[in-house]
Parts: C-alpha cells; sequence; structure tokens
C-alpha cells in the first residue's frame, strides 16, 4: 500500500537533502567502524611494544653485565688495537732494515776472501764497498750483485785496484 | 525556548554533527596514539639494536679472552708507555752475545721526539765479523720494544777488524687513558691483527729478573 505523506510540503525536507543526510549518515557509520578497529589495533600494537621494550630491557641489563664482567678483556683488546695501529705507524717509517736483509743472502753466495771494506747504509742511500783478491772473484762478485732479485737499481759507483786491496769495488744498492 | 528550524537543517544537523565529532577523534587518533605507537617502535628497534651490539660485543670478548691477556702484555713490551732505553739496552746485549759480536759503546741520545709516538736515538757501536754484524743487525727486528734501523755505517781497519756504527730509533707511547662506553660495538679481531698477533708473539720480549722482598724473619736491627 503506498505511503500518503499529509504534511504540508514545507515542512517535509527536500529530497536532495535528504539524501545527502544518508550518505553522510553512511559515511559515519563506516568511519566510526574504522575508528573502533584502528583504535583495538593500535592498542594491541602498543601492548605489544611495551612487552617487547620490558624484554629487550631485561636483555639488555643482562648484556651490560656480562659486558661489564669482560672488562678486563676489553681494556686488554682495546690496548691491543691502540698499540698495533701505533706499531703500524712505526712500520711504516723508512728505514734502513730491507737492504740489511737483503746483503747477508747475496755475501752467501760468494767466497770467503771477498770482503765488505766499507758500507754507508740508510733509508736513501746504500753504499757498500767491496775488496776482491782476484779478478775471479771480482767477477763472481759482478755478476751476483747483477743477479740478484734483491735490488732494484745496482749503480756502480768506483772501481780501482791497490795492490794491498786488490780491486776495491763500491756500489749503490736500491731496494 | 525552542528554535523552529527548516526541515532541511534538522535533517542534516545529526549527520554532519556526527562526522565532525568522528574527524576529530580520527585527528585525535592519529596525533596522538599514532606518535606514540611510532615513538615506541623507535625505541624498540633502538633497544633491538643496543642488544644486538651488546651481544656481539660479548661474543667478541669472549672468543678473545682466553689469550688478550697474554697478547696485552705483548704488546705493551713492543711499544711501552715510558721510556724502554733500559730494556733496549738489556736486549741489545743479549743479541750481542747470541751474534758474537762485541759492543764498544751503546748510548741513548737525549731528548724524545714525536707527538703520541714518541722516539729517541739509541748508538751502538759494535765489532765483530762482517756475518756476525750483518746477524745482529737482522735480529733487531725481532726484538721488543721495537727498534727501526735508520743507518748502519760499517767499516774495516788496517787490521781487518770490522766495526760498526748503527742508529736506531726506540719507540714509546702512553696507553689509553679512557675505553670507549660499555654500550658501544667491538669488532673481531680482524686478519691483519691477528697476523700482527701472531709476528709480535715470535719475537724476543727482555728477560727480567723479579726481585721478591726479603722475608721478615731475616730482621735487622732497628737504627732508631
Amino acid at each position: 500500500m503506498p505511503i500518503i505523506n499529509f504534511l504540508p510540503p514545507d515542512l517535509v525536507p527536500k529530497s536532495l537533502t535528504v539524501k545527502i543526510a544518508k550518505a553522510v549518515n553512511r559515511v559515519v557509520l563506516v568511519g566510526f567502524a574504522l575508528f573502533i578497529c584502528s583504535t583495538l589495533v593500535l592498542i594491541a600494537l602498543f601492548v605489544l611494544n611495551m612487552t617487547n621494550l620490558s624484554n629487550l630491557t631485561k636483555k639488555k641489563t643482562q648484556a651490560l653485565e656480562l659486558v661489564k664482567n669482560n672488562q678486563a678483556a676489553e681494556q686488554s683488546l682495546y690496548l691491543v688495537r691502540d698499540r698495533i695501529a701505533k706499531i703500524k705507524t712505526i712500520q711504516s717509517k723508512p728505514s734502513s732494515q730491507g737492504i740489511v736483509a737483503a746483503i747477508p743472502p747475496m755475501l752467501a753466495q760468494l767466497p770467503g776472501s771477498l770482503t765488505i771494506s766499507q758500507a754507508n747504509l740508510s733509508p736513501t742511500l746504500n753504499d757498500l764497498t767491496f775488496e776482491a783478491p782476484d779478478s775471479q772473484v771480482l767477477s763472481q762478485l759482478m755478476a751476483t750483485v747483477i743477479a740478484s732479485s734483491a735490488f732494484s737499481t745496482v749503480d756502480l759507483k768506483s772501481f780501482s785496484y791497490t795492490e794491498a786491496n786488490g780491486y776495491v769495488v763500491k756500489f749503490n744498492l736500491l731496494k | 525556548m525552542k528554535i523552529n528550524l527548516p526541515p532541511d537543517i534538522k535533517i542534516i544537523v545529526m549527520p554532519l554533527a556526527s562526522l565532525s565529532a568522528l574527524l576529530i577523534l580520527g585527528y585525535l587518533l592519529i596525533s596522538m596514539g599514532l606518535t606514540r605507537i611510532l615513538a615506541q617502535e623507535k625505541q624498540v628497534k633502538s633497544a633491538e639494536n643496543e642488544v644486538t651490539i651488546l651481544e656481539q660485543k660479548n661474543l667478541v670478548l669472549n672468543e678473545v679472552t682466553p689469550t688478550i691477556a697474554q697478547n696485552a702484555n705483548l704488546f705493551s713490551f713492543a711499544l711501552p708507555a715510558e721510556d724502554p732505553g733500559p730494556m733496549i739496552f738489556s736486549q741489545i746485549k743479549s743479541l750481542s752475545a747470541s751474534a758474537g759480536v762485541q759492543i764498544n759503546t751503546l748510548g741513548l741520545l737525549p731528548g724524545a721526539i714525536g707527538g703520541e709516538i714518541r722516539e729517541e736515538v739509541v748508538n751502538v757501536k759494535i765489532t765483530g765479523s762482517t756475518t756476525a754484524i750483518f746477524d745482529f743487525l737482522n735480529q733487531l727486528s725481532t726484538i721488543t720494544p721495537l727498534v727501526v734501523v735508520n743507518t748502519v755505517i760499517i767499516s774495516k781497519d788496517k787490521t781487518d777488524n770490522v766495526s760498526a756504527d748503527i742508529a736506531l730509533s726506540s719507540f714509546w707511547s702512553a696507553f689509553p687513558e679512557t675505553i670507549p662506553a660499555s654500550s658501544d660495538p667491538v669488532s673481531d679481531l680482524t686478519v691483519d691483527e691477528k697476523d700482527m698477533i701472531s709476528q709480535m708473539a715470535t719475537y724476543k720480549t727482555p728477560a727480567f729478573t723479579e726481585l721478591t722482598p726479603l722475608s721478615s724473619s731475616s730482621s735487622r736491627t732497628s737504627p732508631f
């Protein structure tokens, strides 16, 4: 049966207004449901985070306690690292250690009659003067020095012969 | 007093009021609740990081604990906190005996150079065979406190005696006074650091005689 409205037309709201009101009501309803859901999710997250935070604080306290118990080891480790860094700086300083280490293997290949009469070793200059009693030892010296892979540059600085000392050869060797 | 509102307004007032209330509640939820949750998340992440760092630190410390004290001792000999002059003298004397060279002079150049790493020069004059001199020089790179060979002047006199004037650098540096905060991370020893520790373990440390105090039974007469 059709509904008959007996109200005067000026007391009845316009159909467009009714539609808008209904639409707004629907939006409010959906929004409210979303609001409730979001609130519940946020409360759940809050509780979860609080629990996590409390557990983590306990773990942190325990771990800090262990670190404090290991403090002696930490101090030693810190000292070792500090020394290593400084020792590396020291080891990077220019020194004559390289040339000093390279000479004995070379001498080991030469006859005992060959002598070093003078040596001036420094990080920038390595002058070595050899005395060879005869030409055979001299040629052995030349061959050994030239063949040695320990030196990047071999510079013959002087060469002389005296009856007392034999052949006197001065080299400048660079590592 | 009753206000007679037009029917169009009457019907829309409630939904609009509800919508406004919902918007205000939504704003409050976002501005207060969500902000708080995000701050909490940050706190949780930061706490997780701290716990991870501390656990990692404990793992590293537990791993190094058995040997680190001994290594620290080795390194404090290698680069001591104070002038190592006496220790170097002792080492040089011991080396000269093992290499078969004779020490003619042994001295320190007064004054220290440098800032964080302090350096002083040790002058040594030795005599012996060429082989023994080079043996001595090469052994210098295997002793602690560490020394660096600066210059070597070898000369042979008319009687065929070979002597060497050696200038060495010795070093010392104050120990660190503080360690980083407990919460700071500690990384495991690197391969380079482990190599350096192994290398240092092969070096000769100075031999010391420990002097023990006299026991109370050996009484001395009181001078007072």
